[in-house]
């Protein structure tokens, strides 16, 4: 699980990265907003932890941005702020949670987990469609109880589709997940996609607009 | 808020009801005075009427006047008074004859119309004036407030930034203690180093406020003040990595000066310089030479640095306004001069001129 967490305090940007770390979560940490926007166009996250006032871009201008280009990645504002306003704003641009510091380390995790799970639209650690199952903490996929091995895209693009189960996921969308890692071009997609297929999942070709889980 | 109307409220009430008093007492002044002008008015027309009934003969008109001759005893001692009998003003005019008495009446429909012509425009004039007082005791309640909220306001904002300021090493002393707990990770020497650091964080915002309290007492004792900076510019050094730091410096400087102070002012001095660093390539510098302490960035700098000395002043969200302040308390209790040159975006330098 890769979370970033933007924090300009170096002791505790320190501090939250060794307990997250120690939770055995991947964590990408810059001290200022403008990083932030920055890494996000290279790399996805899982979570986004967020301090609001960082230098250059605080972390309701940064979330904002985020949310209007288009990224949905679930988002924890950690701040000192702890007006009403502050807590309005946070969820008007787009947050999904909003904890005060100080806060229990145990809290931070299970909020985190929490908001992770809500992005895959489920109330546990795992999801279910289907015949494919979602360990959401582990990043593991199953099918009909067994574990699946997918190289990094199937993965991307499982998890893509998963997310947004029985719905149709826009071509554009995934490869932009995609291109962070190759230079993604709709064939390659197409690759990857018969690949999963041939594993039998349930993947529907939506022509000319992208492509969609079904049930069995 | 409530506070904030509430004296409002108080201030405008003390304005109003002593203005309220004062119109209306004169209101009711005015209305005695003018009615008792009327009613010399009326005396004196009834006067004119007697004469004229003497000059004529008794055969005098007048619509408003009636007269009746009466014969009848009046002591010398009493005054011919007019009085009121009903709706007549009446008078006892004496005539030539000493016995009769001429008995004039005079109808009170025009003094009443005039009564309360007067008292209807007094009433009139005391409600506007009172109306436009009411304006200007609102007005002037909100003025004579409004400093006083000002400086609430700014009290407000530096509790504030203080709690937020105190927040932040408060949740690295408390997340590190508790992973110190857990013992997960290797990292023990690092979370102690970061329980020091933040608690450092917090001690350096209290020594901030007990100078704001006047709470330092100065020692001022003959010291090199070299290594003092030197030490100070390496803790910061390990806070900032991002940040280019190089002091360059005489070999010594002995000055007479509390140490405490010059490590306050030079901590304040510095951590804005981190605080409102470049986004790129930033510096702080700092030169020791010929009694003159130079520390110079690069960083946002300042739009109005003439205010940079006020209490509670700051352009931006991460600062709270004591720390420029604190530094110039502590030069000048020391009498050390000092220069601060600004630019937005460009950088800042600050010079202290140590003769002291």
């Amino acid at each position: 699980m890769k979370l970033l967490l933007v924090e300009d305090d170096k002791t505790l940007g320190e501090t939250i990265c060794d307990l997250l770390e120690s939770e055995s979560y991947e964590v990408i940490w810059v001290q200022n907003g403008e990083e932030a926007l920055d890494i996000t166009y290279v790399s996805n996250f899982d979570l986004l932890l967020l301090d609001v006032n960082v230098p250059f871009l605080n972390g309701f201008e940064l979330l904002s941005s985020l949310r209007d280009s288009g990224d949905n990645t679930p988002a924890i504002f950690l701040t000192a702020l702890v007006d009403i306003e502050s807590l309005k704003k946070g969820f008007a641009v787009g947050a999904d949670d909003y904890i005060r510091k100080p806060f229990d380390p145990t809290e931070l995790i299970v909020r985190i987990n929490v908001a992770i799970e809500k992005s895959f639209s489920s109330h546990s650690k795992e999801v279910r469609f289907s015949n494919l199952l979602y360990n959401i903490q582990k990043e593991v996929f199953y099918l009909n109880g067994s574990k699946l091995k997918l190289t990094n895209y199937e993965f991307i693009i499982l998890n893509a589709l998963i997310k947004d189960a029985g719905k149709v996921v826009k071509k554009e969308d995934i490869l932009h997940l995609l291109s962070v890692d190759e230079e993604a071009s709709e064939s390659g997609l197409r690759v990857h996609i018969s690949k999963l297929k041939k594993l039998d999942i349930k993947i529907e070709n939506i022509r000319g607009i992208g492509y969609r889980l079904n049930e069995e | 808020m409530k506070n904030k109307n509430n004296s409002i409220s108080r201030f405008f009430w003390i304005y109003f009801s002593s203005v309220f008093i004062l119109i209306v007492s004169s209101g009711i002044f005015y209305f005695f005075e003018q009615k008792s002008a009327l009613e010399k008015e009326e005396y004196s027309s009834i006067l004119l009427y007697a004469k004229m009934q003497q000059y004529t003969g008794n055969t005098f008109y007048d619509k408003l006047f009636s007269f009746e001759l009466k014969s009848k005893y009046k002591p010398w001692y009493e005054k011919n008074v007019m009085h009121k009998d009903g709706q007549f003003f009446v008078y006892e005019a004496p005539t030539q004859d000493p016995t009769q008495f001429l008995i004039i009446k005079k109808t009170t429909n025009v003094f009443e119309k005039n009564r309360i012509t007067l008292m209807i425009n007094i009433f009139i004039v005391v409600i506007s004036l009172l109306v436009v007082f009411m304006f200007i005791s609102l007005f002037l309640a909100r003025e004579s407030i409004r400093p006083l909220n000002d400086m609430i306001q700014n009290l407000d904002d530096f509790i504030k930034n203080l709690v937020h300021d105190l927040n932040t090493p408060a949740t690295s002393i408390l997340l590190n203690a508790q992973l110190l707990q857990t013992k997960k990770g290797k990292n023990d020497d690092k979370r102690i180093a970061r329980i020091e650091s933040s608690t450092k964080e917090i001690l350096s915002l209290y020594k901030n406020l007990s100078v704001l309290l006047n709470e330092h007492k100065f020692e001022l004792i003959q010291q090199d003040i070299s290594p003092i900076i030197k030490n100070i510019i390496e803790s910061f050094k390990d806070q900032h990595t991002n940040i280019e730091f190089k002091f360059i410096s005489e070999d010594e400087c002995f000055l007479k000066i509390d140490k405490q102070a010059l490590e306050q002012i030079l901590n304040n001095l510095i951590s804005n310089a981190c605080k409102y660093k470049a986004k790129e390539n930033s510096f702080v510098h700092v030169h020791l030479e010929n009694r003159q302490l130079i520390i110079k960035d690069n960083g946002l700098g300042m739009q109005y640095p003439e205010k940079v000395f006020e209490r509670l002043y700051s352009e931006h969200t991460k600062g709270h306004g004591i720390g420029m302040y604190i530094v110039q308390k502590l030069t000048e209790a020391m009498n050390i001069r000092i220069q601060f040159n600004s630019k937005k975006d460009v950088g800042t330098e600050v010079i202290l001129i140590l003769e002291v």
